[in-house]
């Protein structure tokens, strides 16, 4: 069936297999590799590698996935030969002066890429580390020099980091593979950053997502079929709610795999599709479902296994295999271990799955009563330094930067990135910057956005890690942000408002008696003088004996208590008025 | 000499560097007036802004500058206090009731009219402290509620967070005339001053709470409380009486208040304090409070604080406050129908 063998020092395997003559060159290196600030150099060497090959008849392809990379083509032998040993040269010299050409191309690929419903997935498990970076863009691709490559290629495409595998009538002779002296490079860690598991976040409206990550066995793969088969019949079939429900698996490099489930529904029967995703994970994980059931999962998953055996595609999982130095399975001891599969190790792996389950619901659904705790949207955290109030929203929203770390606030949401544990910081030449903690939060810099924050960039970059630094591509001005106010205003009512009360010298409450007082006296005075019950002839002056019966002086006297009790009158009045 | 018997109530006395200003502003020059105003400091910008707006002589120099350049936030300013200062002239400083719908409509297209020059400036220049204080006055008289309020007193706080002048309308909004509650004011004000830095001015906001709850309760609550001393002297600890106190634009206004707090409060010390320091400058807030005529109230503060001989060498000074006291309902009533 198989049988291996090796080249220029690397190991190879040939299947024999009835179809074309097809055969690829595998390597230890994906996306999980790569720094977040370098993202997408894998991607980049496979394309300068393979424009070398240029325009031929036979069909040859790259594959970068996320742990691995690889070169695969179909034709002759001569075909086969060719297409190897020019894939090495290319290797061993870069063809640099493609460079710019082939970033554009990458640029236009990711922008024609669609986003799955599960895009989100990946960064909610694992932050912007290991298999968390398959979720990001290409960040590294405008800052990628000539020598980033050189360094990559020198570590990762060498000769005790590849495998080579064959599959068709028969293996060709004098194939080389002449790489570059080098040693296997182990697969980088990929913790999760959940700190509770099972886990939900709310995700977009109209579809829910299921993932969980478990030790590799065929019962996790018959899980996976059996989950697909009662998604399918309870919310399509039975249900109505869902056009696709479906569960499907992708093995890992670290002998695990990824169980990923996914049911669409009309956003006003979401939350019966999350309670039908929910109910058909708790039944699997209580062991209830239907024999028959279980032996069409095992049947599928055998028919798929032969399938895959048939058309020669299991030959390049099993060259992984050998690269990840795992003993490559045989196709007949892998049936008989799938047929084995009980209804007792469904369950188990069920179980295990729930515990180690990420759920994406719909819109803010809540998934708390289900037993799933909300995974961290935020950090806990701000950093302790100056604060840049935002110019949209000045009263809520600021950045802050510090020696540790920047923390943008934005209401209620905190989102901090500390410099020793940042993943990227995008710069962007006009003074953008966007950092993103390994963690995977987030926190956006923009210069225009915050007042003062231009002049805090210098600063900021002088915190800044050289590594995790990834310099972006000019923007279009008009895609720099600009602040909106959030003034809301008003329209200036009509007519007279409510009464205002303005600040006014309020009347001291004891003016009233003052006043009547004062025109008591002066009226009961001025009286007294024309009634003659004072004799202005008895008064004297105080400061000498004249009497002070002449007019002028009566009437100076008469005038005073006069202006006095008109004073009072007056303030009477305006009491009156008040 | 003449300084220790008169009082000084123009904005613009005790800062020659604003009475420049307003000549500037008077000559026409706005190139000039901005330069000044724009080397400013925060707070000292949005009150020269304010002295500017306010004088009689500015015309329509903010308004051809803003016509010029719709970008100048120092113009909309200037021209969104005038606008309100002239809303204000027309509604009078009367009780609601008594002022007509028609005054009343015209003081609310004024204020509208200052809101959208509000909005315009903000809108080009959201971190202008001085454009977020005028919008406090304007929610207010506009009555846009207290939410709004507090808002606006949040964006500025953003940018500028002891901001005394837009510290000060949040504080009127807060009493219970303009809809606030009295608890909700005295929070404000002690956080305020808290928050504040030694020797800053935004401390006086303690006082101008106490000056504010006065003139509204003066029979309702014990007023010669040692608690309230004791606070009052901490504040002017803290601020006036601090050695980082410094005497830039607005300090007169600073003492004035500590000044009025004190003599109401009974302490008699510290409001000599006060006196000596202000020398002849009275400033028209808090004692309008006290007297329609504020120099009167001033002069009996004065009197009370200092006694007859006073601090002051010689009895003459005292005399002439007495004197002018005794004479001050004559001297209004000259003021209201032959002056004004």
């Amino acid at each position: 069936m198989s049988r291996q063998f090796t080249t220029n020092g690397v190991p190879g395997l040939f299947a024999e297999s009835g179809g074309a003559l097809r055969a690829g060159l595998v390597f230890r290196v994906g996306q999980i590799d790569e720094p977040l600030a370098r993202r997408g150099i894998t991607h980049l060497i496979e394309h300068l590698v393979l424009h070398r090959t240029g325009l031929t008849e036979h069909h040859y392809n790259g594959i970068t996935a996320p742990d691995f990379t690889a070169f695969v083509t179909q034709g002759s032998a001569d075909d086969v030969r060719t297409f190897l040993s020019g894939v090495c040269a290319s290797l061993r010299e870069l063809p640099i002066d493609r460079l710019p050409v082939e970033k554009e191309v990458l640029r236009t690929e990711a922008a024609s890429r669609e986003r799955g419903a599960n895009a989100a997935m990946p960064i909610w498990r694992h932050g912007a580390r290991g298999y968390g970076l398959t979720a990001y863009p290409e960040f590294g691709l405008a800052g990628l020099t000539a020598a980033d490559l050189t360094a990559w290629t020198a570590r990762y495409f060498v000769r005790g980091n590849a495998a080579l595998w064959v599959s068709g009538p028969h293996l060709p002779d004098g194939l080389t593979v002449d790489l570059p002296d080098g040693e296997r490079q182990a697969l980088p860690p990929a913790p999760s950053v959940l700190p509770v598991t099972p886990a939900y976040f709310p995700g977009p409206p109209g579809v829910v997502v299921w993932d969980a990550v478990v030790p590799w066995e065929n019962a996790a793969v018959v899980f996976a079929h059996l989950l697909s088969r009662e998604l399918h019949r309870s919310l399509r079939h039975e249900g109505g709610l869902s056009y696709t429900a479906t569960a499907g698996h992708t093995p890992r490099a670290d002998d695990t795999v990824l169980i990923t489930a996914l049911a669409d529904g009309l956003p006003a029967k979401q939350d019966a599709v999350l309670a039908g995703v929910v109910g058909v994970l708790d039944r699997l994980r209580r062991g209830d479902f239907e024999d028959a059931e279980l032996a069409a999962a095992v049947k599928q998953r055998c028919d798929e296994l032969v399938d895959a055996g048939e058309q020669g595609a299991r030959v390049m999982w099993q060259a992984v295999d050998l690269l990840l130095g795992r003993a490559a399975s045989d196709l007949g001891d892998q049936l008989a271990r799938t047929r084995a599969v009980s209804r007792a190790d469904v369950t188990r792996v069920a179980q295990a799955a729930f515990a180690a389950g990420l759920l994406q619901t719909p819109g803010d659904t809540e998934a708390e009563q289900a037993g799933y705790t909300a995974a961290p949207a935020a950090s806990g955290h701000q950093v302790t330094g100056r604060a840049y109030p935002s110019l949209s929203d000045p009263a809520h929203s600021r950045a802050i930067l510090g020696a540790e770390g920047a923390t943008v606030v934005q209401g209620e949401t905190v989102a901090t990135v500390r410099f020793d544990a940042c993943a990227a910081a995008l710069a962007w030449p006009d003074g953008g910057r966007r950092l993103i903690g390994a963690d995977g939060v987030q926190v956006h810099l923009e210069p225009t956005m915050f007042h003062g924050l231009a002049a805090a960039i210098p600063v900021l970059d002088q915190h800044l890690p050289a590594a995790c630094r990834a310099e972006m591509a000019h923007r279009d001005p008009e895609s720099i942000p600009r602040p909106r106010l959030a003034l809301p205003t008003i329209a200036p009512p009509a007519g007279p408002a409510a009464p205002l009360r303005a600040p006014a010298a309020l009347p001291d409450p004891g003016a009233k008696r003052a006043y009547l007082l004062n025109l008591v006296i002066c009226v009961a005075v001025i009286l007294a003088f024309a009634t003659g019950t004072i004799d202005p002839a008895e008064l004297r002056a105080p400061s000498g004996g004249h009497p002070i019966d002449n007019l002028p002086a009566l009437l100076f006297i008469i005038a005073l208590l006069v202006a006095r009790s008109v004073w009072a009158i007056r303030g009477l009045l305006r009491l009156y008025r008040r | 000499m003449l300084d220790r018997f008169a009082v000084r109530l123009s904005p613009t006395a005790p800062y020659p560097q604003a009475q420049a200003l307003v000549k500037t502003a008077a000559a026409g020059d706005w190139a000039g007036v901005r330069r000044v105003v724009d080397e400013a400091e925060p707070q000292a910008r949005t009150r020269l802004i304010r002295l500017v707006a306010e004088h009689d002589r500015l015309g329509d120099l903010a308004t051809r500058a803003l016509d010029a350049d719709p970008a100048d936030a120092t113009a909309a300013a200037t021209r969104a206090v005038q606008l309100v200062h002239q809303g204000w002239r027309i509604r009078g400083d009367t009780l609601a009731r008594y002022v007509s719908a028609r005054r009343f409509e015209a003081f609310h297209r004024y204020l509208a009219e200052a809101e959208r020059v509000l909005h315009a400036g903000l809108t080009r220049s959201p971190h202008d402290p001085a454009l977020w204080t005028v919008g406090l006055v304007v929610a207010r008289g506009l009555q846009l509620g207290l939410d709004q309020a507090r808002y606006r007193y949040e964006c500025l706080a953003a940018f500028d967070p002891h901001h005394l002048p837009g510290q000060s309308h949040l504080l009127q909004q807060l009493c219970p005339k303009w809809g606030g509650t009295w608890s909700a004011a005295e929070e404000f004000a002690r956080s305020a001053a808290r928050a504040a830095p030694d020797g800053a001015h935004s401390v006086v906001l303690i006082a101008d709470y106490y000056l504010e709850k006065m003139l509204d309760q003066r029979n309702a609550v014990p007023w010669r409380r040692a608690d309230v001393r004791a606070e009052l002297a901490e504040a002017a600890d803290r601020s006036v009486r601090h050695p980082a106190f410094r005497r830039t634009i607005g300090w007169v206004q600073v003492v004035n208040s500590f000044a009025a707090a004190f003599s109401l409060f009974g302490d008699r010390t510290g409001a000599r304090q006060m006196f000596a320091m202000l020398g002849p400058y009275a400033s028209e807030f808090p004692w309008v409070y006290q007297s329609d005529y504020a120099p009167a109230a001033f002069r009996r503060s004065r009197l009370r604080a200092n006694g007859l001989s006073g601090g002051l060498p010689g009895v003459l000074p005292g005399v002439v406050d007495a004197l002018l006291v005794a004479a001050s309902p004559g001297i209004q009533v000259v003021r209201r129908f032959v002056t004004r």
